[in-house]
């Protein structure tokens, strides 16, 4: 009895691990479109996206224009990846083909060039430079921007008449200013800010994004980045210093794309800008609020707004 | 994020399939040494002092260290989880095989037995319990790292932790967290009753 199954495991080990070896697809990954298998001769097109709402429900709307209108191939979504850093990595090394990137980001960031204001010029720098330097393309903006800003509590606001975030400078001091890990590393980030306003904060703190919001209504810290079209700045009573010195840059959102990508199927370009002009920052903000704030899923939020567009058939 | 039956059930599922197979694909490395490192106490030494401070590595260090080789994908959380079955399943057979008694290896040469007869009809047999006993353990701890494949951009209950994390959203959480928990639970359970059968079956013989 014992010796059977001893068979039994060996062979059951050596089955498994073969099967394995001919691609790990799980069955019903949800990152795989019902056509076909992954080892199949076109390689799947894969759509990426960073830890954020908003760019999960973008990179949601890219797959579901995709699957949609591709024949014949496969396509995956692996979406809330991480920062900047882990989309743009994996884009560069051919694991992902697309996801949704900023100009400003893309500018000051990647390319590391000083900040332009202009929103046209900021994107001509970056649709200019990356295939040179990258082979990959930017498609036509998506029309919100996404921009970095500065935010208090409306109470706190009150208190030291803060209007812009120049008036930050004489009580700096006073208060802690809490970010996401990658805020503190980048040039359009912190350093920079610190820099361009002269601030000094009495302390820091590194905080996920959905921890930032709480940890500010929670009152241990008191200043924060946001983004401009965060659906949590609808809910919580926070009010947006602004940007008097121009220290940001202009973050109009667009999908970046793999020119080996482009090349191997050249509809994925019309595909995608089927999307440009669509968004504004009210309603991309409305979209965000949907998911950060009513916990709706970030799957059914980009289903539902393309088919409004008329984008998708219901 | 969903948190419906068939999603919930379909990333439980993908979970136990990629700790399964990772385990395996450890658990086989892990048997090939032990069998390899018999009577070789030297080298037997050598291999689990590797394999131990494999095991020592945290789970999401290690992950990262595949993530810059691998890059992103289930490819890359199932060979974390191999080098972390490699450890329990290596050391359990080595020290099965060791502490089968030589009375029965004796038997079976007395009885005209080739080595390798011996080996797949009385050693092996024997040790069973202690090696199932090992791969009790790489499987449960499997279950355990393979959360921490999100971070990797592998499938599975992590995906809904960690967005839940994100979202600060209880109900999401839950949903990723208590499946995963329950997982754990239940292929302990079920492994440690069917290793109590078999030392029964063996010890009956």
């Amino acid at each position: 009895m014992t010796r059977k199954l001893t068979v039994l495991f060996l062979t059951s080990i050596v089955l498994l691990a073969i099967l394995s070896a001919c691609g790990l697809q799980p069955p019903g990954s949800s990152s795989t479109s019902s056509a076909g298998s992954s080892s199949s001769s076109n390689s799947p097109i894969v759509v990426g996206s960073k830890s954020f709402t908003e760019n999960i429900l973008i990179g949601n709307m890219m797959y579901d224009l995709l699957k949609a209108n591709l024949k014949g191939v496969t396509v995956q979504n692996k979406s809330n990846l991480g920062g900047t850093m882990v989309p743009w990595n994996a884009i560069q090394s051919g694991q992902l083909d697309m996801y949704c990137e900023y100009t400003g980001t893309g500018l000051v960031d990647i390319l590391k060039q000083p900040v332009v204001s202009n929103p046209d010029a900021a994107y001509q720098a970056v649709k200019d430079a990356y295939p040179t330097k990258f082979k990959i393309d930017w498609m036509q903006p998506l029309g919100f921007n996404d921009t970095y800003a500065i935010a208090v509590p409306a109470s706190v606001a009150k208190q030291y008449n803060l209007k812009t975030i120049s008036d930050l400078s004489s009580v700096a001091s006073k208060l802690t200013f809490g970010a996401e890990p990658e805020y503190f590393s980048r040039p359009d980030g912190y350093p920079g800010l610190l820099k361009t306003y002269g601030l000094k904060f009495s302390g820091k703190k590194e905080l996920n994004v959905g921890l930032k919001y709480q940890a500010v209504a929670g009152g241990q810290i008191q200043v924060i980045d946001v983004f401009s079209t965060d659906g949590n700045l609808i809910k919580y009573n926070l009010t947006v210093l602004d940007d008097d010195k121009h220290f940001f840059p202009p973050y109009y959102a667009a999908p970046i794309v793999r020119e080996a990508t482009l090349k191997a199927h050249p509809e994925v370009s019309a595909i995608l800008n089927k999307m440009a002009g669509k968004l504004d920052n009210t309603s991309m903000q409305k979209l965000n609020y949907q998911v950060d704030v009513e916990h709706k899923s970030a799957d059914d939020v980009a289903k539902q707004f393309l088919i409004a567009q008329g984008l998708l058939s219901a | 994020m969903n948190t419906s039956l068939p999603y919930v059930s379909m990333l439980t599922f993908q979970h136990l399939y990629l700790s399964v197979v990772g385990t395996l694909i450890g658990a086989a490395i892990g048997f090939a040494l032990a069998v390899w490192a018999r009577r070789r106490p030297r080298l037997a030494n050598a291999l689990i002092g590797i394999a131990e401070v494999i095991q020592t590595i945290p789970g999401i260090a290690l992950l990262a260290f595949l993530l810059l080789a691998f890059g992103l994908g289930n490819g890359t959380l199932v060979v974390g989880l191999a080098l972390y079955a490699i450890l329990p399943v290596m050391q359990n057979t080595y020290e099965g095989l060791e502490g089968v008694d030589p009375v029965y290896m004796g038997i079976g040469k007395g009885m005209g037995m080739t080595r390798g007869q011996i080996f797949r009809q009385v050693e092996l047999p024997l040790a069973f319990p202690v090696i199932l006993t090992g791969l009790r353990v790489a499987l449960v701890t499997s279950i355990g790292v393979a959360t921490i494949g999100v971070f990797v951009g592998a499938d599975g209950l992590g995906l809904l932790i960690y967005r839940g994390l994100q979202l600060i959203d209880t109900q999401v959480i839950l949903a990723g967290a208590i499946p995963a928990g329950l997982l754990a639970i239940l292929i302990e359970v079920i492994l440690t009753l069917l290793e109590r059968r078999l030392s029964r079956a063996a010890s009956a013989r």
